[in-house]
Formats: structure tokens, sequence, C-alpha cells
């Protein structure tokens, strides 16, 4: 059964597009087919992340307005199959699209994949109601900061408005050493203001900004604490109990690992 | 249905009077006259251009007109030669034949991401086409900077269109109806290029080849 998953925060920066790129990316590496979608109109990311940039020919506005076929306007992965991204327009804005085409879209897009990752905007207006609409559930993205923290508050708030019940928890870029000396919110402080489930903790990492410039997702750098980090969250997001990877900078196992391969 | 013989346009120019039809001077003056007649308050102190397909007059018959017209109206009145491209514009389902001698938009300035700049003749940039900026000609297109967006020339049909930057790096390059994307290894040229379709595929070459295109 094919399931649409919108990525949402709020706030802007912290890592709804860049986290889009890894979910799906690692779904589709697991062998599942996998659209992503970026509602992003006007101010177009994934692409870049994904590293399809120079491939767009169509996009989302040309399929709502029949200018051209779904099949026409999907980009096909360069690196796996069963990956496909449908770019936003950047020389329209968020009007161009009402929920009610998003709805339909969706549908149409769920009779060919297994999941559907939508990538929406920041902000709470049309953007996100166009996002949001024809998801079946919710990933929330958000930063130890308590402004992204408020947003993402505010967001599931709307959600259920929405009826999107049960939306997930992913907490980006902690960085432990900062946690540790309480400069920084702790895991605990934003489970307990959000009170939703988590479903991933992303370590901070500067392989992430890198990998985004080369339009490669981090999941596919074997290496990389954050890739593993996303790996783990996909698997919890099929339903596998996957314990929380030691996130300790300094004698955690995997920080030792990481070590010992950036020394190979 | 009788076409209408006199329009008024509001122009760069000022009042423009265009005059399809072959004209005597008997009967320019009495358009004009009446025209201004029709509106005189309108008119007032204006400048008034008359655009005719051609005029068969004495220069002294014109002059006549003209100080007639001044001196009962206090409108001045020039009579220009109409041209074409004055009023016609190519449109969108006719394939632009002036690449070699045609209408042509100079914009000045960076074409950012988001921003389309769109023109029915030839254009050149004078400025940069940044990543996720488009610019679409039914003619050629010039970048006198690095274009790094996408460039679509021809969009009208003519396959004959070329793409010119002083430094082409672009993301996509479009001529006619044929697309080709930038290589996913970035090997970026810092001299001028060009780029043509040949065989029905767009090539890209130096710009001090020339030679061998054409």
């Amino acid at each position: 059964m094919s399931e649409a998953i919108v990525i949402t925060s709020g706030k802007g920066g912290v890592g709804k597009t860049t986290s889009t790129a890894n979910i799906g990316t690692y779904l589709a590496m697991k062998g599942y087919k996998v659209a992503l979608v970026d509602t992003d109109i006007g101010l177009r990311n994934l692409d870049v992340v994904m590293g399809l940039e120079n491939r767009i020919v169509y996009d989302i506005v040309d399929v709502v307005e029949g200018q051209c076929r779904l099949k026409q306007a999907l980009i096909k992965d360069k690196r796996f199959d069963g990956l496909y991204l449908l770019p936003a327009a950047q020389t329209r804005d968020k009007s161009a699209v009402t929920p009610e085409q998003m709805q339909k879209l969706i549908g149409d897009l769920k009779e060919e994949f297994d999941y559907i990752l939508v990538d929406c905007p920041a902000g709470i207006e049309q953007g996100f109601r166009n996002a949001i609409a024809g998801a079946d559930r919710a990933i929330i993205i958000t930063t130890p900061e308590v402004s992204a923290v408020r947003d993402a508050d505010r967001i599931i708030g709307l959600l259920e408005a929405a009826e999107l019940h049960n939306p997930k928890l992913v907490i980006n870029r902690i960085k432990m050493d900062m946690v540790k000396r309480g400069d920084m919110m702790d895991i605990e402080d934003i489970i307990d203001i959000l009170a939703i489930d988590l479903l991933g903790v992303i370590p901070d990492d500067e392989s992430i900004i890198i990998s985004s410039n080369k339009g490669e997702p981090i999941v596919m750098d074997e290496r990389s604490l954050a890739g593993q980090a996303y790996k783990n969250l996909v698997e919890r997001l099929l339903g596998n109990n996957v314990p929380l990877i030691n996130l300790d900078m300094g004698n955690g196992f995997m920080d030792r690992l990481k070590k010992l391969f950036k020394l190979a | 249905m009788i076409k209408e013989a006199i329009k008024i346009q509001g122009t760069k120019e000022g009042l423009v009077i265009v005059l399809e039809e072959d004209v005597d001077i008997e009967t320019l003056k009495e358009k004009i006259v009446n025209r201004i007649e029709k509106s005189l308050k309108f008119f007032e102190g204006a400048t008034l251009t008359v655009r005719v397909k051609s005029l068969n007059v004495k220069e002294e018959k014109l002059q006549e007109l003209k100080d007639f017209i001044f001196d009962k109206y206090g409108i001045e009145v020039w009579v220009k030669n109409f041209q074409e491209k004055h009023i016609k514009n190519v449109t969108d389902d006719e394939i632009f034949n002036g690449l070699e001698e045609g209408i042509t938009k100079f914009h000045k300035g960076t074409v950012r991401s988001g921003q389309v700049v769109k023109y029915h003749g030839n254009l050149v940039i004078i400025g940069d086409v940044n990543p996720g900026g488009l610019v679409q000609a039914a003619g050629n297109i010039v970048v006198m900077g690095t274009l790094r967006g996408i460039a679509h020339a021809g969009f009208t049909g003519n396959k004959e269109a070329v793409i010119v930057a002083s430094s082409l790096r672009a993301m996509q390059l479009r001529i006619a109806n044929i697309i080709s994307r930038a290589p996913d290894k970035d090997d970026a040229s810092d001299y001028p290029e060009i780029a043509v379709v040949k065989k029905g595929k767009i090539i890209v070459k130096p710009l001090y080849h020339l030679n061998d295109l054409w």
C-alpha cells in the first residue's frame, strides 16, 4: 500500500529538504519506488540537493495546468532505479497550485509509487496547505532551538486541525557536546514540549553541507554518522525497532569508528 | 465590415495615427481634421505623428497641411513612413526569421533565479544569467556575461538560432524543440562559446572555431 508523507517544520532552514532527499534516497536504496515532490514553488531546492537540477524541463505547475503529462515531469534519479523527483516551478509562486490539485496529483502518484515524500516550504500559508493536502502522514523537522521548537509546535496544531494525526518528530542538527554543557536543548526537553513520537535524531555534521552542495544525499556516504542516523530513521519509519545511535562525541563507538575511517 | 482607416495609438512618440491604406493629400487632410474635430480637447497641445503606408505627395503640399493644422488647432504634425515592425510582433506560433537581421532586445542586468526574460526577436543579455534564471528568444541569444541558467533560443521553432555566451555554464540549452543539459561533471571553460544545432543535436564549440560551423 502506498503512502504520502509530508515533511514540514514551520521554520525555514532546519533541514526539510535535506531530510526529504535522504529519507527518499534511502527508501529507494532499500528497493521501494519513491517519488519526491518539491512544493516550494518559487524557491525550489530539492532538485539541487538531489543533483538533478539540470534535468528539469517540466515541473509541478506544468502538470497541474495540464501542459504536460505527469510522467514527463517526473525526473528519474541518476543513481537509483525507482527514485523520481517532481520539481517545483521556479518562475511562479505558491498560488499557482491549489490544495485540491495537490490532492489529485498525490492520488495519481500513489498509483505508481510506494512512497511519496512531499517537501513542504517554510511558513503556514498556501504553500503549507498545498503540501499537506493529500498527505497520509507527517514528519516534523526541528532543531534544538527554542524558535524552531516553537514553530514545530504551531505546525503540530495546524496538522491536527487538518486531520493529520500522529506526526513524527525528527530532531536535526544536534550537537551533543553543547547539550552536555547545557548550552543546547536536550532531546528530552524537546519531546517534553512537543509531546509527539520521536522518529530520529540527526547529529550536526559538516559533511551534510558538502553532500548537499555536491547533490549527493548523505545516506550514500557509508562513513557519515548523519547518514547512518538517516538510515535508522527510515528503518523506524518502516516500523522496525532500531535504537538511537550514540551521538556522544568523544568516546562513543560510532565516533571512534568514524575517526578510524577518517584516518584510513 | 469596413476596416477603420484611422487608428490612434498612444506610444513613446506621443499620439500616433496609423493609416493602413494608401492615401492622397486630400484624404489625409480630411482624416486628420476629422479626427481632431472629434476630440479636440484631447489633442490640445499635443504632438501628433501620422504614420502612413505610402504617400504620394510633394513636400510643399505636406508642409501646407502641417501649417494648416498648426494654425487651426495648435497641434504639430509629423508624417512618417510606417514600418511593419512598429505595430507587428511575432506571435508564439510564428517562426522568427530575423536571425541575420531583425528586432533585438538588449536586457541590462543580471537575470536571477526565477526571473524570465522572453522576447519575440533576438535577445542580448548585458549581464549574467544565474541558475534558475530563464532567457527565451524567438531568435538568437547572446549573453555578455556568464550563462548559468537556462537559455532557449528560437523558441518559436527556428533551429538555426544560436546561443552565444562569454562564459557558457548553462544548466540547460534549448534551441527550438531540442534540449540538452549540462554534463554532470563540471568542466566549464573560460572562453566564449557558441551553441548550435547540428544533425538534430545541440553542440557547443569555442567561438574561435567558427569556420567549422558555417
